[in-house]
């Protein structure tokens, strides 16, 4: 089996296995191609990196770490691969992504040395170059990502790139290492130079990244490495790494803890010690830092390096730093353009070191530690345990030299700055010594002190760079030298911006503090008045944007304008003709325009600003007659009215004004305000008599008239002009005067003497209007009542309307029951004048009155009805003064002229009433009232129930002579109950053994009712007597026929019962229809058709037409006409129905 | 989901206290190897002044055999042989850190000095795969008792840190775990191979 074959046979293996075995398959089959069969690798590549889309994290890792093996063997095969590394790039796994940038790291490097002998590159291959370095910029941005092993791997990445990408000091021969001086500079695809500062950065972005304080410690310890590897192959970055490590030393991240300083020191001592194992200038720098780091003396003697000539005389003369510099000064002149940007940092960093060693005596050193005992923490820092070592080469010049290196890495880490570190300033500042056994402790503390020093020496002096010349070139200040005067322009430009900056800072004022804000206020108020002109134009727009929020800002300006107008306060040198009534327009005006309308913003300006010129009080009058802003107006006339007192009555005239407004919203605004004033002693009294002054304007012929009359300090009135009383005019005088009237009563004399004075239609209007306001007082109020006992003559109907008023929903009281009656008989003799008070009267009153009441018109009589039975009506108190029936019953008594004498002392019951009614009845011109009278009772439905006119009808079946109205009230009864039927009956058998035909008005009432109830009636008019059937059959022939057929049924015993007189007639035929003459009935309006269908028997169906078949109607007609309407019509005499039965109809037997 | 983490244990002699825990992860399954720093294998002696010394390529067998031959129930009393027995069923030969060719998800070292030579060692390679190891030091006494309950820490350290979801980023807060619970202190590095 071939190798192909066995990699064929692999790979389908691999698809189907499960993730362990698809590894176990794809490890065989790269072995196979990469030792075995390299040839076939270029086949087969694709077969195998196809696998980066495996669901298997460890498969796509494999996929990557098969794609770095491959390049290796074959640089060519790259372009093939290199899109799976920029799709692998973003996998969502960790370990994948952090595989990719190890892949990539790798090839980078191999890219970078394939490709610095090639002469000529393949087209794919300057591609796949560019997406590498494409790949280069994501690294490098992954210092900053968030996993920490990603970040570990970019720091790999950087420290290859630099090492790739920076000189090598001794570049090898065989190309086994990519640096920059191997690349030429006519290369095809690589910049040698912009390849070396790119490194330069990179560098750079990884120190800076080391010294951050928020550094993880693996981070931390990973760089640490990648320092070291950097610094040990390329010494020109040895400096900065020293440097570095002495900034570590002395300041590691405060975030680590114990054990993390420890393991973290330990990384630190290992690397430096793989430093410092190079011979280089920075020997005795590392010592130094080793011996810090705790290595001891013989440990550093041991691995110190063999030493060359040169770094001997180094050696001997260790220490001192200015020549070492100039040393490595001579090196580097050798390469200036080499060296890289850190050593800028590097270089101030030792001037820094170097002025404070110079500084270091003992007498400075003691002062440092002395004030560095203050600061000093109440325990001891997890890291000074481990960090702190015996100091060895106390106070030897090398000591002193690294000390004072240290205390610059600690001045350029804590400030953050080493650049601009002026050296004058630190040699004034630091004047220093060391005592080495404080050395320890001062390493802890001169941190902050000497950060406070400089800061402070920073603010103090310029800075100057030029440190020889600092001291000498120093001149005393004169101001003139560095001022010019400026040119108007340039003055009012800057002046312009420093006030829009003031209006700007708006937000920061706010968010600092209230009192940043009002110092804000102050001083663009103050520039504004001072300057004028533009300022104001800028500050009215300014403040105009967002009113709401400035008017804090507008009032202060507003006062200002105001005192300086005043005088108060010096103007300035160019006053300007600005007024302060002008600034108040502006604003007004700018309220107006920019605000919604009804704001109350506006009410708020003016109630705060300092005066109200003439100019904002038409404009508060504009706004009360503006529809969209009366509110604001009318509440802003308010305020003020109650809140300055000076404006007062200029105020009040303003509003009494709007009272007589012509549009009723705005006029009732400013009536409610002026009630609202009303309880405010000192304006009671002005708006009471400008009501009154008002009202007795109705007195005059017209309104010219009455204006001309009165005083002209007044507000006119909106209908001054005209020359005719109108409505509108008329009403608009009444509306102040009655809205105050409740809350003084005592004012309704007034209106009684006007309401006397003037015309009847003024007076029909006050009549109308007075009704909330009368209510509103009350039955109680004492003004009220000597309104209507001593009511000025001419007013009695305004009293009567008063009356009416306050009885309308009430039961009057006895002190206004009283008062009505003494004036009834005193004064007025109207009955009328009583018909509010009748529930408030007792039975017998009650019932004297009715006569008297009953010969009113009809709608009176109504009105009276309604209110002596309002206690019965639903929902009402149901103890009136008489009770419905009693109503009824003294109804029918007053025919009769009888007075009924109750035994009871309780009030009239409805009842009573309706007998008083019957009781009435007799004189015919009476009669008519008195039907009106029981028909408005019998209207009454809720009140006169079918048991209610039981007792009624009861009682006055006692009452001999039966009233003459009684047969009316059965018959009405019946009609509106029919369930009382059974009653009636038994009724009419009463009336029967009363011998009932003695009172012929009744008997043809009671024939009537027979005829009405049909066969039920039958049995009861076979209880008359034979000659009286004959007449009733002379009144109602009607009633032959169902009677005749009624006995034919009776079974033979019951017809036995009959009066044989009575079956006679009966029998006998009918008499001529002629000879039946249908008497006028006198009782009311009579019936038309019978109120019930006589029930014919089954048997007659062929009867052709009997009056009941006429009478269509199967609902009884209203048998009372409206209250209002004419007395009772009598009917037309009806011409007589055929009564006869027809020829064929069955007869008895 | 348990990583697969290859795991070395390094002590100085790579007789007692890595190949306890060696031992322990084994028998967990974990992917374990075990190593000593020293320059050669040192064994306790009848004196103090007086070690057995071998090099690195001697087997356990042969080792136990010399000490057989030497005082059989000395070694057999303190323990020796009894953990030689143990170690040759484990491995062939104690193996020098320093000559091995393999790469690591994790270091585990017994001692500091340990420590610091795994980490020299690792320093002074070329780096060629730029693969992260991380080096831990748990400081155990080299005694029988002390490298039995090492042999847990270390056990519970390697536990921990293959369950958490990315080793490589999370071992800081695994140790800072351990630190707390058991009241000691780890050192913790790591290297590029």
């Amino acid at each position: 089996m071939s190798t192909e074959d066995q990699i064929i046979k692999l790979l389908n293996q691999a698809s189907l296995a499960d993730n362990t075995g698809k590894l176990q398959c794809l490890r065989n089959v790269q072995e196979l191609l990469i030792n075995k069969d390299p040839v076939l690798l270029d086949n087969m590549l694709l077969e195998i990196i196809q696998f980066h889309r495996d669901t298997s994290a460890d498969v796509r890792k494999f996929v990557l770490g098969f794609i770095e093996e491959v390049c290796r063997k074959d640089m060519l095969l790259l372009p093939k691969c290199i899109n799976i590394i920029v799709t692998l790039l973003s996998d969502p796994n960790l370990q994948v992504e952090r595989r990719v940038i190890q892949v990539i790291t790798a090839l980078y490097r191999d890219m970078l040395l394939w490709q610095v002998p090639q002469r000529k590159i393949p087209q794919d291959m300057t591609e796949a170059w560019v997406h590498l370095s494409h790949l280069k910029g994501f690294i490098l941005e992954a210092l900053d990502a968030e996993n920490e092993g990603i970040r570990t791997h970019a720091i790999k990445f950087i420290e290859v790139l630099v090492l790739c990408q920076s000189l090598h000091p001794n570049p090898p021969e065989d190309g086994s290492e990519v640096c920059i001086n191997l690349i030429p500079s006519d290369h095809a695809t690589l910049d040698a130079s912009s390849l070396k500062a790119e490194g330069g950065v990179a560098f750079q972005s990884l120190v800076n990244f080391t010294t951050t304080q928020t550094i993880t410690p693996m981070n931390l310890m990973t760089s640490i490495g990648s320092l070291t590897n950097v610094a040990k192959q390329r010494p020109n970055y040895l400096g900065p790494v020293v440097q570095v490590f002495e900034s570590l030393h002395a300041n590691l991240p405060p975030t680590l803890s114990k054990s993390q300083v420890s393991s973290v020191r330990k990384q630190l001592k290992l690397h430096a010690t793989t430093l410092f194992k190079i011979a280089s200038p920075f020997t005795a720098r590392l010592a130094g830092l080793l011996s810090d780091l705790g290595a001891t003396s013989s440990e550093i003697e041991r691995i110190r390096p063999k030493t060359t000539k040169e770094s001997t005389k180094r050696s001997s003369e260790d220490g001192d730093a200015e020549k070492q510099r100039s040393k490595r000064k001579k090196v580097d002149d050798e390469d200036d353009e080499e060296r890289p940007p850190p050593h800028a940092v590097e270089q101030d960093s030792d001037k820094l070191a170097n002025v404070i060693a110079e500084k270091l005596t003992p007498e400075m050193a003691t002062e440092l530690v002395l004030i560095g005992l203050m600061e000093l923490p109440n325990s001891i820092p997890p890291h000074f345990n481990s960090a702190y070592t015996p100091i060895a080469a106390a106070g030897t010049k090398a000591q002193i030299q690294h000390l004072a290196r240290m205390l610059s890495a600690q001045i350029s880490a804590q400030i953050g700055i080493t650049v601009a570190v002026p050296e004058a300033t630190v040699s004034q500042s630091e004047v220093k010594t060391k005592d080495p056994r404080l050395q320890s402790i001062e390493e802890e503390v001169h941190a902050k002190i000497t950060e406070q020093m400089i800061t402070k020496h920073f603010n103090l002096e310029p800075e100057d760079h030029s440190r020889s010349s600092a001291r000498k070139n120093i001149k005393p200040f004169n101001i003139d030298d560095v001022c010019r005067p400026l040119k108007t322009e340039e003055l009012e430009s800057s002046s312009r911006k420093s006030l829009r900056r003031l209006f700007q800072a708006e937000r920061n004022a706010e968010n600092d503090c209230a009192q940043a804000t009002a110092i804000r206020h102050k001083l663009i108020v103050g520039l504004v008045t001072q300057f004028g002109k533009d300022f104001r134009r800028a500050f009215i727009s300014f403040a105009l944007e967002d009113m709401r929020a400035r008017a804090d800002i507008i009032i202060a300006w507003l006062y200002r304008e105001y005192v300086l107008e005043q005088g108060y306060v010096w103007r300035g040198l160019t006053p300007d003709s600005y007024g302060y009534e002008q600034c108040l327009q502006y604003v007004l005006h700018g309220l107006y325009r920019k605000l919604d309308p009804g704001d109350r913003l506006f009410t708020r300006i003016l109630l705060e600003c300092p005066e109200i010129t003439e100019g904002a009080m038409t404009m508060i009058k504009s706004f009360c007659e503006n529809s969209d802003w009366q509110d604001v107006g009318i509440a802003t006339l308010y305020e003020l009215l109650l809140r300055r007192s000076n404006l007062r009555t200029q105020m009040l005239d303003v509003l009494l004004g709007l009272t007589m407004n012509t549009n009723e919203k705005i006029r009732d605004l400013a009536i409610a305000r002026c009630k609202d004033l009303f309880g405010i002693s000192g304006l009671a009294m002005p708006l009471e008599d400008f009501a009154t002054t008002i009202l007795t304007r109705l007195i005059a012929e017209n309104p010219t008239h009455a204006c001309s009359a009165e005083d002209t300090e007044l507000p006119p009135g909106p209908y001054d002009k005209d020359s005719e009383w109108t409505e509108e005019s008329i009403r608009s005088c009444l509306h102040l005067f009655l809205a105050l009237l409740p809350l003084k009563p005592r004012m309704i004399h007034g209106l009684a003497e006007v309401y006397r004075e003037s015309s009847s239609m003024i007076k029909r209007i006050i009549l109308r209007m007075v009704e909330t306001p009368v209510s509103l007082i009350g039955m109680k109020s004492k003004e009220i009542l000597q309104l209507i006992e001593s009511g000025p003559k001419g007013s009695e109907t305004l009293v009567t309307r008063v009356l009416h008023i306050l009885t309308e929903n009430e039961t009057p009281s006895k002190e206004l029951v009283t008062m009505v009656r003494g004036l009834y008989a005193k004064r007025v003799t109207d009955v009328r004048m009583l018909i509010p008070v009748l529930p408030g009267l007792d039975q017998k009153q009650l019932e004297d009155l009715l006569p008297k009441i009953l010969k009113q018109t009809p709608n009176v009589v109504k009105e009276a009805f309604k209110r002596i039975l309002s206690p019965y009506r639903a929902g009402g108190s149901g103890t009136g003064p008489i009770t419905p029936a009693q109503l009824l019953i003294a109804l029918h008594h007053i025919i009769s002229h009888l007075t009924l004498h109750f035994t009871g002392t309780g009030p009239i019951t409805p009842a009573q009433l309706l007998i008083a009614l019957h009781h009435i009845e007799g004189k015919g011109e009476d009669m008519k009232g008195v039907i009106a009278a029981t028909n408005l009772c019998f209207a009454e439905k809720g009140i006169y129930t079918s048991e209610v006119l039981a007792i009624v009808l009861t009682q006055l079946l006692e009452v001999t002579p039966i009233p003459l109205l009684y047969m009316r009230s059965v018959i009405q009864a019946i009609s509106m109950w029919p369930r009382m039927i059974s009653f009636v009956l038994n009724i009419l058998g009463k009336l029967v053994t009363k011998q009932i035909w003695k009172q012929a008005q009744v008997w043809r009432g009671f024939v009537k009712c027979c005829a009405m109830l049909g066969s039920q009636a039958h049995s009861l008019l076979l209880t008359l007597p034979a000659s009286r059937l004959k007449e009733a059959f002379q009144l109602h022939p009607a009633l032959h026929n169902p009677l005749l057929q009624h006995v034919q049924n009776l079974p033979a015993p019951q017809k036995a019962l009959i009066d044989k007189e009575v079956l006679l007639l009966i029998k006998s035929p009918p008499p001529d229809a002629t000879l039946t003459v249908q008497q006028p009935i006198n009782i009311g309006q009579p019936l038309p058709p019978p109120p019930f269908t006589p029930r014919v028997q089954p048997s007659t169906p062929t009867t052709p037409s009997t009056p009941t078949k006429a009478a269509t109607p199967s609902t009884l007609p209203p048998l009372m006409s409206p209250v209002g309407a004419a007395a009772p019509i009598l009917p037309p005499p009806v011409s007589a129905p055929p009564l006869l039965p027809p020829p064929g109809a069955p007869t008895v037997a | 989901m348990r990583h697969d983490l290859s795991i070395a244990v390094v002590c100085s002699s790579n007789q007692n206290r890595s190949m306890e825990a060696h031992h322990l992860l084994s028998k967990k399954g974990f992917r374990t190897k075990s190593y000593g720093t020293g320059s050669c294998v040192k064994l306790p002696g009848v004196t103090v002044d007086k070690p057995n010394v071998y090099n690195f390529e001697t087997p356990y067998e042969k080792i136990a055999e010399d000490l057989r031959n030497k005082d059989l129930s000395f070694y057999t009393q303190n323990g020796l042989l009894n953990m030689l027995d143990r170690n040759k069923r484990i491995k062939g030969k104690p193996e020098k850190f320093q000559q091995c060719k393999e790469e690591f998800d994790l270091i585990v070292t017994c001692q500091e000095r340990v420590f610091d030579q795994v980490l020299e060692h690792l320093n002074e390679r070329e780096q060629v795969s730029m693969n992260l190891v991380h080096v831990v030091n748990v400081e155990i006494k080299d005694n029988h008792e002390e490298a039995t309950l090492g042999s847990f820490v270390i056990y519970e350290l390697v536990e921990k840190l293959s369950n958490t979801e990315d080793p490589a980023s999370d071992i800081d807060t695994v140790i800072e775990f351990l630190e707390k619970k058991r009241n000691k202190k780890f050192l913790h590095s790591l290297a590029f191979y």
